[in-house]
């Protein structure tokens, strides 16, 4: 079934309950991060400049001239998403290392500007350590 | 939601070796990924532009826990939502995320408030769609 597929309540329920017993509020920063890392790789690769050396996008679509097939593009895809969800296991690990999984899943309303400064200072941490480099313009 | 962003490519030799990397004919994924994010990093701006990623991974764990304790005909309600029998998995994640875009503001429509929000609304179709087995490959 994909996304665009009709779902009935009983069915999406089930799938809900059942993805939350099994993978839990980790499960959930971890698919999150996935799809977030992948998004933003997604979007750089895609990225063109006219100078070839540094024009991404056509050696995303091209290799030695020849358009990548379909098929091809797929399997990277899937490649590239697995490396993401590695990225973000480990960003995981590292947020159970703050012990700050249980400030995630908090009723909104209840999220004060101090614990919103602390995560994000948490992330930005996480992140520079798992990639090596620095968050935000130099 | 998409990933088809135009943007201007990176001028830096990391990423000449990304563009290599990508014309071999067996690109490996694990390089590409971490050259890409060493470049992507310090070009996201820093601050409370990643609060649309708290709450929103915040706003899903909870409507998450919420369909759990008390259906999802009642945690829809919570989320001010009424859902017709027979709907898409997208018209779930659009709901739940506008309660996020409300609470972070104008945030939520810049370039990486659209990240977190594209983020988000694959990961709660995942789950909607594929139940235990979203995520994993």
């Amino acid at each position: 079934m994909n996304n665009t597929e009709q779902i009935s309540f009983t069915e999406a329920e089930k799938n809900i309950v059942e993805f939350f017993d099994k993978q839990r509020t980790e499960g959930f920063l971890r698919l999150y991060f996935t799809n977030y890392l992948f998004e933003i790789v997604m979007q750089f690769l895609r990225s063109g400049e006219e100078e070839k050396d540094f024009d991404s996008a056509y050696a995303y679509h091209f290799v030695e001239g020849k358009l990548v097939s379909p098929e091809d593009e797929k399997k990277f895809k899937v490649e590239l998403r697995r490396e993401c969800r590695h990225k973000a296991g480990l960003i995981v690990s590292r947020i159970q290392e703050r012990e700050l999984i249980e400030k995630f899943g908090l009723d909104l309303d209840s999220i004060t500007k101090q614990m919103t400064e602390t995560v994000n200072e948490a992330l930005k941490a996480i992140l520079e350590e798992v990639f090596a480099t620095h968050w935000g313009e130099k | 939601m998409g990933t088809s962003t135009i943007r201007q490519a990176p001028r830096s030799d990391n990423w000449r070796s990304v563009v290599k990397d990508l014309e071999t004919e067996v690109r490996k994924a694990a390089p590409i990924v971490d050259r890409t994010m060493k470049e992507a990093l310090p070009t996201l701006p820093d601050g409370h532009v990643k609060t649309p990623v708290y709450y929103g991974v915040s706003e899903g764990v909870r409507f998450a826990v919420n369909v759990k304790k008390h259906g999802l005909e009642k945690a829809l309600k919570i989320e001010g939502v009424r859902l017709v029998e027979g709907f898409t998995a997208p018209k779930i994640s659009d709901a739940v995320w506008a309660k996020v875009a409300a609470r972070v503001g104008p945030i939520s429509h810049s370039p990486v408030g659209r990240i977190a929000e594209n983020a988000f609304k694959r990961t709660l179709n995942e789950i909607v769609v594929k139940g235990a087995e979203a995520g994993l490959e």
